[in-house]
């Protein structure tokens, strides 16, 4: 019991959802954008870490080890007739060849260069960030124009589309319903990841705290409220709501950058809209909308019961004579919709309601005037 | 190859996009009256499915006459009326009445559509057909009666559900324009405020509001089975994109512009991604070599094109263009107020 709360696994999760809940309360909770495609903009940092990030391992493992490389292709070629580099670790024909290839190939090599390693390691970060860029640029481009229902529609059909359509139906760009392995980092990718997740979620509330308690959160919150009279005191809405999406966009890509390193295997269907958009939002609303802290316990709360649920789910589904597994695989997620719910009807504040934004104190500014008068 | 699509296909994609209109209608009605984006509304639409399937099950196993689609829709349309005015009654009411705003309404659709979704498929897992053994992704398609004009086979549901669309809506604008509720019905979309200050029980105008969208959308789940691959009610998650753009398209509040919208939306999804992969195909991949690819598996992204294309230029959808000015200036009409 006490085991599975402090594994790895279940840490890298926490710490992944902490991020990503952060970063939607920048959106949804301080500048009132309901991103109903949260899903996708995490999914750029696993789509970094497979579909681009494999290839570019690949590149660089034939360009330095030129030898060792045929070597190993010809040994693959024994398993994929007619296998070239680019088969193997592009569109995935053979989920074995492709994991030989990460797993055998690709991570003794870059465990042996660290030199290169770091290298891909902030190449691959630099990867994510540009394409959670780039997705954070259209979302934008719809926000800035649209009321927040049409905008909430219009996120969830692109951002499904994205990730049920395009990545799940092409093969070639991230393995489609096969799925491909993502390129891991050390001797310890666990390790790995979990650091940099926990690094990622401690300096996404530390930045967020100070965002909020800035005149930059203040104007957001402004925005929020009326759009209009904020813009009436000389704000520039548009800013306002493109830097939060922007940054929120960036947030979201490396939590899923390092929550994948440790899910390897996965199809872009990992990042289904009931876990990567409907939790986190979950989440925000338990622990209170426009809070940071509030994300964080929302994340803890939710992590934890729906983990308890899981270790209970046996019992739970025998008590209700529900016979097949399938059944009681479908039970976490009926509870969580009942149970948002009911959050929904009585708690609608969440646990940590919104709090005034901190400024500095009336004296100190008087004290600091007089000190220029004098 | 022709580009052209063949008579089946045709047929199957007219009846798709008659589906699609519905559920659109539904959408927009709800929208029109108590203004919540009903992201359930696919998911809620598969109480039909489940229906007919359950009817097919017990019933019409072994004679699938004209009657099935008869009792598909007005069952499937009252299992989910049901269910929808449910929704209203016992969640988005109460939630509403606790000072919820939209994106917490939104929110509680989309919890909604997930339970609806798992309980549905827990369901069909769990329960055991009289004649069919495996109810979850069980295929109806054989359900049905056939007619063979020349050298094809149409099947039932293709002639069943055009119809079907044109019958309810004709009725609903029938209640909308002839009846005393329906006319409250309107007066309520315009100013829930006035209409109540008038004597309209305006709550009795959502509930009833939510039903309709229901039945609308249980009649059309019932018979979009057939299009299914299998009675499955994980597919409500991609329907509801199409849903949503045949919606917007018809400009999100109006309920006629709605089925308009939704009907467009699903020919282009179907005929118009058929066209392009046909032209693809004798064009593209033939003459240039460009990669092979079936864009049929990217039909989605029509809706998602529409929405955009709609929004950039009629961000208000069909229902706002002013269509006097449209046929003024295609020379179609003359005069008339403007300039």
């Amino acid at each position: 019991m006490s085991v599975w709360i402090f594994s790895d696994a279940f840490l890298i999760t926490l710490f992944s959802f902490i991020t990503v809940a952060i970063s939607l309360n920048l959106e949804a909770g301080f500048t009132g954008i309901p991103n109903f495609g949260k899903h996708v903009f995490v999914f750029v940092g696993a789509f970094a870490a497979q579909g681009i990030g494999v290839r570019i391992a690949a590149w660089i493992y034939e360009k330095v080890e030129p030898q060792a490389a045929q070597q190993a292709l010809e040994h693959l070629r024994s398993m994929v007739p007619g296998a070239t580099w680019k088969s193997l670790v592009g569109a995935a024909a053979d989920v074995d060849a492709n994991r030989i290839v990460v797993n055998n190939y690709l991570r003794p090599f870059f465990v042996s260069h660290v030199g290169l390693e770091a290298l891909l390691v902030v190449l691959l970060l630099v990867v994510t960030v540009a394409l959670a860029l780039f997705f954070g640029l259209i979302a934008s481009y719809a926000a800035l124009r649209l009321k927040e229902d049409y905008l909430a529609i219009l996120l969830l059909s692109f951002a499904e589309l994205m990730v049920m359509v395009l990545f799940y139906q092409s093969q070639s760009l991230n393995g489609g319903n096969q799925g491909l392995w993502a390129i891991t980092f050390t001797s310890d990718p666990v390790k790995f990841a979990l650091i940099g997740s926990g690094a990622l979620a401690f300096i996404s509330y530390l930045y967020a705290e100070r965002l909020a308690n800035s005149p930059m959160g203040r104007a957001m919150r402004a925005v929020r409220d009326d759009d209009v009279a904020a813009s009436v005191f000389g704000r520039d809405i548009a800013v306002i709501r493109l830097k939060v999406i922007l940054v929120s966009s960036v947030l979201a890509g490396l939590a899923g950058f390092f929550f994948i390193q440790n899910a390897a295997l996965s199809t872009s269907m990992t990042f289904n809209r009931v876990i990567w958009t409907f939790l986190p939002w979950a989440m925000i609303i338990l622990g209170g909308m426009a809070n940071n802290l509030g994300a964080v316990v929302g994340a803890i709360v939710f992590l934890i019961g729906k983990r308890l649920f899981e270790y209970y789910q046996i019992p739970i589904s025998n008590a209700l004579h529900l016979g097949s597994s399938i059944v009681s695989a479908l039970l976490p997620n009926i509870f969580i919709g009942i149970f948002i719910i009911v959050i929904l009807y009585a708690l609608p504040q969440g646990i940590l309601p919104e709090k005034p934004s901190k400024t500095v104190k009336f004296e100190e500014i008087l004290e600091s005037e007089q000190g220029e008068e004098a | 190859m022709s580009i052209l699509p063949s008579l089946p296909y045709t047929l199957d994609a007219l009846a798709y996009a008659s589906a699609i209109g519905l559920l659109s209608m539904g959408l927009s009605l709800t929208y029109a009256t108590t203004k919540v984006p009903n992201f359930a509304q696919a998911s809620i639409a598969m109480f039909g499915a489940v229906t007919l399937l359950l009817l097919i099950d017990r019933y019409y196993y072994y004679h699938p006459g004209w009657s099935v689609f008869l009792a598909g829709v007005v069952l499937g349309g009252l299992v989910t009326g049901a269910v929808a005015w449910l929704v209203y009654v016992t969640v988005l009411k109460p939630l509403a009445d606790r000072g919820n705003t939209v994106i917490g309404l939104m929110i509680a659709t989309f919890a909604l559509d997930i339970i609806f979704v798992n309980v549905l498929t827990a369901y069909l897992d769990e329960a055991h057909g009289v004649h069919i053994p495996k109810l979850i992704g069980a295929s109806i398609t054989s359900f049905e009666p056939r007619l063979h004009i020349g050298d094809y086979i149409v099947y039932g549901y293709t002639i069943a559900l055009p119809i079907t669309a044109v019958v309810l809506t004709v009725i609903f604008h029938l209640f909308l324009t002839r009846t005393k509720f329906g006319v409250a019905m309107r007066a309520t979309i315009e100013n829930p405020d006035l209409a109540s200050v008038l004597g309209v029980n305006v709550n009795l105008v959502y509930m009833v509001s939510w039903f309709l969208s229901g039945f609308l959308a249980g009649a059309a789940g019932a018979l979009m089975a057939y299009t299914l691959k299998g009675v499955d009610p994980s597919a409500a998650e991609l329907i509801i994109v199409t849903v949503f753009a045949g919606s917007i398209v018809g400009g999100l509040e109006s309920v006629y512009w709605g089925l308009i919208g939704g009907f467009i939306v699903g020919l282009a999804e179907k005929l118009g991604m058929t066209l392009l992969n046909n032209f693809y195909r004798d064009y593209f991949v033939l003459k240039w070599h460009a990669p092979n690819v079936s864009l049929l598996n990217y039909e989605k992204f029509m809706s998602l094109g529409l929405v955009v294309v709609m929004l950039l230029y009629a961000p208000r959808g069909l229902a706002g263009i002013d269509w006097g000015a449209v046929a003024r200036r295609l020379g179609l009409r003359r005069g008339g107020g403007g300039r």
